[in-house]
């Protein structure tokens, strides 16, 4: 209200992509400012230029940012696994209980009561069973990923199934439309919008959850494995560390980003 | 995403007057699911006997968490701890920083882009970083669910304090009132629910923040350690008890913050 | 067969025991084919539940209803109405022209025939060149002309409306009642019309329904003998003016009554 008319003038797209160089600037010399001001040692907070050189350092497998791409990659197909069954029965299970009553009135509480409770605590259970049974190692993570979607999917997408108004299903049952016909062309399009703000959610948990089903020991692969491995030599390497925790904010950044361009097309006849 | 009817409309009923619909409808369904899925989980578990550390029966557990209830609730709360501390400095800060940056249009119109962007980056993964920082024991967690608690409750905050109309602040202007006189009585009445808002959130990410920062290792007197070593060591039952205190714990915590909200908060209904 | 509408003694009761309210009490009322009738009243008084027991969203709880001279649900299942609500209640995912095609879809028409008909309505309503907007793009008085050609398209007998011009502002309103008109008289059907306004009511109707509230039923059934087709003159004429004081009046004597009996 009271910002100077000139800056007001500007488009916002400018300003937010001015500002986000700026915000990077400004970071970077704090970063490097307050490591001299303050003294810091280079295993609490290394030189920017270490950690670039961590990232191009050689190892056997070759530079290490190719080592860390293929763990981030493998993680974030476990991530990715786990988002889409967690989706597609989430999903479904909001369609039986629109469907049928007796199952959200038995069912749901738990659904939103999982919400307020730190069901990733079951993460290292699963993975030592599931590891213990035999199956490949991804399995794990991959369920640990499931399950965090699966949860906030249900929630939204029961009430997005649910959002459509009164005056949409007349119009349907004047048309004596089926049921399956009530669901495709009404609600589930009317869902979508609650769809994605969980799959937003989602996208991120189920990237956490495979980096936390990593963590146990004996896993071998994946970019939580490095942050691990990164944090326990991280004197002697003080800008790997860096360079796994990047990878995997990294990593989070995509799927969400993936997600919301998706949003953005689906969800194309909403406002601009 | 928490709220729900069921969740609050739980406290509603134990406050007396539960008629018999309502117990028909909403306290009747859930309550067989419960019945049924634990007489199935223990006749399963006693039939098909499989291995412990896959999944202990029922009874298994309830007797593991009633044998070791002093320390499992000493472990709790020594978690409990951290998650509140590290939700007090992460909201606290919040608050403050949103008050600065929604005085300005363009400042909060940047800025909030890039807040809610951060909603996508594993947080958790940076703990080890914190470890190194603020130390192996509870300073290196409250720091974690701090830095988790502080983006929510920023944006939420500058939202709320954003929502009064330009016709309202004309209302107050025109009693001639000041800048501190808008604020108190017109934008922090009107941010309250959407800090609450946050406030729900962050009670349950600061119980999931806390016991995965422990994931990264730290003392055996905290649930997260505790869950992760029991696993490891194939005692899944002590696992599973930790996990029903630290339900327990999240679910308090999150009931707190809602009768904190009815109270402060009494004319804001949950019809959205 | 020119009954369009029978209502024989019919009752909408809502609710049971001490909430029990009385919807509709004994509700006699015959439609023919072709006629423009409006039904009239204050809110409460079961207008719109009387257009929801035509149209089989609501079952009365006694008397008989026939529509076409088959039962209600009979009627719907042959598709024999088109229904239009006070809010357009367009599908914001579909275009506009997606929107008209709908019904045609659910009755699982052929795919030509489907753009055709939705084109030569919306060709009606004087919207050919917003196929392809998306309702939020459309201003409140379009989004109505789609929702009109919508019911339209699968050419129904008869065309309910429940408050259709309500939420809008008295110009378009009343341009859109010359539109409805000249879409009455171009496509013969039968339209069953709920407002609460009067001059509304006796400029598009060939017979009013007064109603009054709690319960529910029929005060008087006016004859509206205004030649058609109308026009804004129709609006200066005298006989305008002594039929909407007729209505006013009626509604009126019910009314003081009705506060009476509170």
């Amino acid at each position: 209200m009271r910002d100077a008319s000139l800056v007001a003038r500007i488009p916002t797209q400018w300003l937010r992509w001015g500002v986000a160089l700026l915000l990077i600037a400004l970071a970077l010399f704090l970063w490097e400012g307050s490591k001299t001001f303050f003294n810091l040692p280079d295993y609490k907070l290394p030189h920017l230029a270490q950690i670039g050189e961590a990232f191009v350092r050689p190892t056997p497998q070759g530079p290490v940012w190719r080592v860390l791409l293929q763990d981030t990659l493998y993680t974030g197909l476990e991530a990715f696994l786990g988002f889409v069954l967690g989706g597609i029965s989430g999903f479904l299970l909001a369609a039986l209980f629109v469907h049928w009553k007796p199952a959200e009135r038995g069912l749901m509480p738990y659904v939103v009561a999982s919400q307020a409770v730190p069901i990733i605590a079951l993460a290292p259970m699963i993975v030592v069973g599931v590891g213990r049974l035999g199956a490949p190692p991804w399995l794990s993570k991959a369920i640990i990923a499931t399950y965090l979607t699966f949860f906030p999917v249900t929630i939204n997408a029961t009430r997005g199934l649910k959002s459509v108004d009164r005056d949409a299903l007349w119009l349907m049952h004047s048309y004596a439309a089926t049921r399956q016909q009530i669901f495709r062309k009404l609600r589930v399009p009317a869902s979508l919008p609650y769809l994605f703000t969980a799959l937003k959610i989602s996208a991120t948990a189920s990237v956490i959850g495979a980096i936390i089903g990593e963590l146990p020991v004996g896993s071998k692969r994946g970019i939580g494995v490095q942050i691990v491995v990164g944090s326990q030599y991280n004197t002697f390497n003080p800008g790997f560390l860096w360079a796994t925790i990047i990878m995997a904010a990294l990593l989070g950044m995509l799927f969400y980003g993936v997600v919301a361009l998706v949003e953005r097309r689906a969800l194309h006849w909403k406002q601009e | 995403m928490v709220n729900s009817e069921w969740l609050t409309g739980m406290t509603r009923g134990s406050a007396g007057n539960v008629d018999s619909r309502r117990w028909q409808a909403s306290i009747l369904p859930p309550l067989l699911v419960f019945v049924v899925v634990l007489a199935v989980w223990e006749l399963g578990v006693r039939i098909f006997q499989p291995p412990t550390f896959l999944l202990p029966a029922p009874s298994e557990i309830s007797r593991t968490f009633f044998a070791n209830f002093t320390e499992l609730w000493t472990y709790g709360f020594n978690t409990f701890r951290e998650a509140v501390a590290g939700f007090a400095l992460g909201c606290g800060l919040g608050i403050l920083v949103a008050i600065v940056v929604a005085r300005s249009e363009v400042l909060s119109s940047v800025l909030l882009p890039f807040a809610v962007a951060s909603n996508s980056v594993p947080i958790v993964a940076m703990a080890p970083l914190a470890i190194v920082w603020f130390g192996i024991d509870e300073g290196s967690k409250i720091a974690i669910v701090a830095v988790m608690c502080f983006f929510p409750t920023m944006v939420s905050m500058v939202r709320g304090l954003r929502t009064p109309s330009p016709a309202q602040v004309s209302l107050m202007r025109s009693y001639a009132a000041n800048e501190w006189q808008i604020f108190r009585k017109l934008r922090w009445p009107a941010a309250m629910p959407f800090l609450f808002n946050a406030f729900k959130i962050c009670a349950t990410l600061s119980m999931i923040g806390a016991i995965v920062a422990e994931f990264f290792g730290g003392s055996v007197k905290f649930l997260g350690v505790y869950i992760k070593t029991e696993a490891n060591i194939l005692r899944t039952q002590n696992a599973w008890a930790a996990i029903i205190v630290a339900c327990i714990l999240g679910l308090s915590f999150y009931f707190a913050i809602v009768l904190l909200e009815r109270k402060l908060m009494p004319w804001f209904t949950e019809e959205n | 067969m020119s009954h369009i509408i029978e209502f024989d003694q019919v009752w909408k009761i809502f609710g049971a025991g001490e909430s029990e309210t009385i919807a509709l009490q004994n509700v006699d009322l015959t439609v023919e084919t072709g006629e423009f009738v409006s039904i009239i009243g204050p809110s409460g008084c079961g207008k719109s539940t009387l257009l929801r027991l035509i149209a089989d969203l609501l079952p009365p709880s006694k008397g008989d209803i026939r529509v076409n001279g088959k039962t209600p649900r009979q009627a719907r299942l042959d598709r024999d109405y088109g229904m239009v609500f006070q809010a357009p209640t367009l599908y914001e995912w579909r275009t506009v022209l997606k929107n008209v095609e709908l019904p045609l879809e659910v009755m699982r028409s052929a795919r030509e025939d489907k753009r055709g008909r939705a084109v030569k309505m919306l060709d009606l309503v004087g919207l050919s060149d917003f196929q392809n907007h998306y309702p939020r793009q459309l201003s409140g008085g379009m989004q109505q002309r789609v929702s009109i050609a919508r019911a339209l398209v699968f050419e129904p007998t008869l065309i309910l409306m429940d408050e259709p011009f309500g939420a809008l502002d008295e110009f378009t309103r009343e341009r859109l009642n010359l539109e409805l008109l000249d879409i009455w008289a171009e496509t013969h059907k039968t339209v069953i019309f709920v407002t609460h306004s009067i001059s509304e009511a006796v400029f598009l109707s060939s017979r009013v329904v007064v109603m009054t509230p709690r319960p529910g039923k029929i005060a008087r059934i006016i004859d509206i003998d205004l030649s058609y087709p109308r026009n804004f003159e129709t609006r200066e004429s005298d006989r305008f003016f002594e039929l909407v004081t007729e209505v006013r009046e009626t509604l009126k004597e019910e009314f003081t009554r009705g506060e009476i009996d509170d």
